[in-house]
């Protein structure tokens, strides 16, 4: 077992085995090797509140047995035409995605802090899935983005970007 | 900066964003980018299009050519020298919206096929077709696409592009090998593609070749028979044969002329060369194959057949395999002096004749202007005879293999690449690195702060915490200070 201490000093224990799917704990207990200090010591986690660290276990659990896809992999989610595969998401992991915003960006923080590439495409893939078949003001509506150009600027933008349109 | 406070996706840092905008697709890039002045100042990254081109493309061995042609349009454009291609000064958004708007272009068809005017220009698109495979191309290098861009195909009269293109498709990532195309005597105003053949797919095989004949054989080409100098107007269709060889009639591609199943093949064909070019419905009069019997693989089974009416056979014969040796020739005669005649002459290859068979032909075969033209080294196998005044000839074809046709290089079908494993990595990043000792180090102060206070306090993950991120702002100070610039 792991025990890893969230920022407000919040302890979970975890099976290695599943925690493991964090290259940086990874790394870090292979580093440690199997002595007793990381049974003992908990792994401070400062950038990882205690609600998303609960998260980040739950998903690390539910995957524990799928292979673990590293940085190296950088075309490993690419198909044979090579698009990337951005829309399928697994209904347990689209059930876990289901947050508010806040949460889903605190999760992909975490996802790339501790280094969890599965997770992180996951909630990246979520974020995308938001933006999907929007208009401008719907996405803007959407993630509270403010209109900052001016009424000159955004006929400047609409031009440039005329070479997407008429599909 | 206003917007930032209220704005939850910009908690995230820019490769985040990035991270996050590889899986979007383009109308929704560009409507992102229309959001706000932060989302728009990303969309002229370079870099930031360099990942997304490659996220959505990732390379081919052709690629690079592309690249080629926008980089050298750009300079053209900035009126700057051509100098070797440079990555980095690409123009990425440029690359990526061209070769989006091929891809959009071609979803609806199977290829596009793009003008190349000259090299410094960028190919601009000079039709769409599903599935004609025979285009003309009015002396004009172009450029054939299939719509997943797995397959490229170039074509031009000159033997020089003709190598080109060769290269081409043999460099292409799934596509494998193709015929030569047409040798050094192809046509300037046509150009013949055929789509590429992949690997694990009933698909024909890529090549490029001047009008005229191909016969297939287990996912080889045996050869490839270039037939006319003009005059057609076409289309050549070859399908993956898997056991069988196949011929296909330039002006009847759906079906296959003739096929043989046995280790044998020798096909032969007559076509008046002159009628064809003063009469557009002059059908092809006759074609021969000799096939190994079915039943029985020590005879063989000639058969002739009218290309006009592919499905007539006009003489079969069995013929005694014994006197072939495996390898034979045979050729079509039509005669001048006997209306409605044919005599079909077997050589083997120590010039012995074999047999002589009349046949009789349909009415619109008989009429002769003239001698076919066959030149050329890579047609050396083939002979022109003139037996008597009464005889004229076209051609006389060997079994010609690929080594053969390729004047003696042998060619090597590359085996399917496997699947690139996928090995979890261990590698890690200096970014990892570094919060990965961060950590530990916080690890060590704790349990020393755990070890020297009281035993009943607990270890405070604060300090843990405080110390992992003083290590961490270190960690980042030092690195801020030691970074180039």
């Amino acid at each position: 077992m792991v025990k890893l201490t969230s920022s407000e000093g919040t302890e979970f224990d975890v099976e290695r085995s599943v925690i493991e799917r964090s290259l940086l704990i990874k790394n870090l207990l292979d580093d440690v090797g199997e002595s007793d200090t990381c049974a003992y010591t908990p792994i401070p986690l400062p950038n990882v509140s205690g609600p998303i660290l609960a998260k980040v276990i739950e998903y690390c659990e539910h995957h524990r047995n799928d292979p673990v896809v590293g940085h190296g992999d950088a075309d490993a989610e690419l198909d044979a035409s090579g698009a990337r595969v951005s829309d399928e998401i697994d209904e347990w992991d689209m059930e876990f995605c289901k947050v508010d915003q806040g949460t889903l960006f605190e999760m992909i923080l975490a996802a790339n802090y501790l280094d969890i590439r599965s997770m992180l495409d996951l909630t990246c893939k979520t974020v995308a899935n938001m933006i999907k078949n929007k208009t401008p003001e719907e996405i803007r509506k959407t993630f509270n983005i403010t209109n900052d150009f001016s009424p000159e600027e955004e006929e400047q933008v609409q031009r440039e970007n005329a070479w997407c349109e008429d599909r | 900066m206003s917007s930032f406070a209220s704005h939850p996706m910009l908690l995230l840092p820019p490769e985040l964003h990035a991270r996050i905008l590889l899986f979007l697709p383009v109308d929704a890039l560009v409507a992102l980018f229309a959001c706000s002045r932060y989302w728009h100042e990303l969309a002229e990254s370079n870099k930031f299009w360099r990942r997304v081109y490659y996220a959505k493309y990732p390379a081919h061995s052709f690629e690079r050519e592309i690249l080629v042609e926008i980089f050298c349009r750009q300079l053209e454009d900035q009126q700057k020298p051509r100098t070797e291609l440079n990555f980095s000064l690409i123009d990425w958004k440029r690359a990526f919206v061209k070769r989006w708007q091929y891809q959009r272009v071609s979803e609806n068809n199977d290829y596009v096929v793009q003008e190349l005017p000259l090299q410094r220009n960028f190919a601009r698109i000079h039709a769409q077709c599903n599935s004609g495979f025979v285009l003309e191309a009015g002396g004009r290098l172009l450029a054939l696409r299939s719509s997943d861009w797995t397959s490229v195909c170039f074509s031009r009269g000159t033997p020089q592009a003709l190598v080109v293109n060769e290269r081409y498709i043999a460099r292409a990532d799934k596509v494998h090998h193709s015929c030569k195309a047409g040798g050094p005597y192809a046509f300037h105003h046509h150009c013949t593609v055929i789509r590429a053949w992949r690997w694990g797919e009933e698909q024909p095989f890529a090549t490029v070749h001047a009008p005229g004949l191909l016969i297939f054989r287990r996912n080889m080409i045996l050869y490839s028979h270039w037939l006319a100098w003009t005059g057609f107007e076409g289309k050549i269709g070859v399908k993956n044969p898997r056991r069988t060889a196949m011929v296909y009639d330039l002006y009847a591609p759906d079906e296959p002329v003739l096929a043989h199943t046995g280790d044998f093949a020798s096909a032969c064909f007559y076509y008046d060369w002159h009628r064809a070019l003063d009469d557009p419905s002059y059908e092809r009069p006759l074609g021969m194959v000799v096939e190994q019997k079915p039943k029985d693989a020590s005879d063989l089974r000639m058969t002739l057949y009218s290309l006009s009416q592919p499905q007539e056979i006009i003489l079969q014969k069995d013929l005694d395999a014994k006197l072939f040796h495996g390898y034979f020739r045979v050729r079509v005669a039509l005669s001048t002096s006997r209306p409605n005649h044919a005599s079909i002459y077997i050589w083997s290859l120590q010039h012995t004749m074999i047999c002589i068979e009349q046949a009789v032909v349909p009415e619109q075969s008989r009429v002769i202007t003239g001698y076919p033209v066959v030149c050329g080294d890579w047609l050396k196998r083939a002979q022109v005879f003139e037996v008597d005044d009464s005889y004229i000839f076209v051609t006389v074809y060997t079994r010609v293999t690929i080594k053969d046709y390729f004047g003696g290089k042998d060619i090597v079908i590359p085996k399917p690449k496997a699947p690139r494993k996928k090995v979890p990595t261990t590698r890690r990043s200096s970014s990892t690195y570094r919060r990965m000792e961060a950590t530990r180090r916080a690890m060590d102060a704790a349990a020393v702060a755990a070890t020297t206070t009281t035993a009943t306090t607990p270890p405070t993950t604060t300090t843990a915490g405080e110390v992992a991120e003083t290590l961490a702002s270190q960690e980042a100070g030092v690195d801020a200070n030691t970074s180039p610039g």
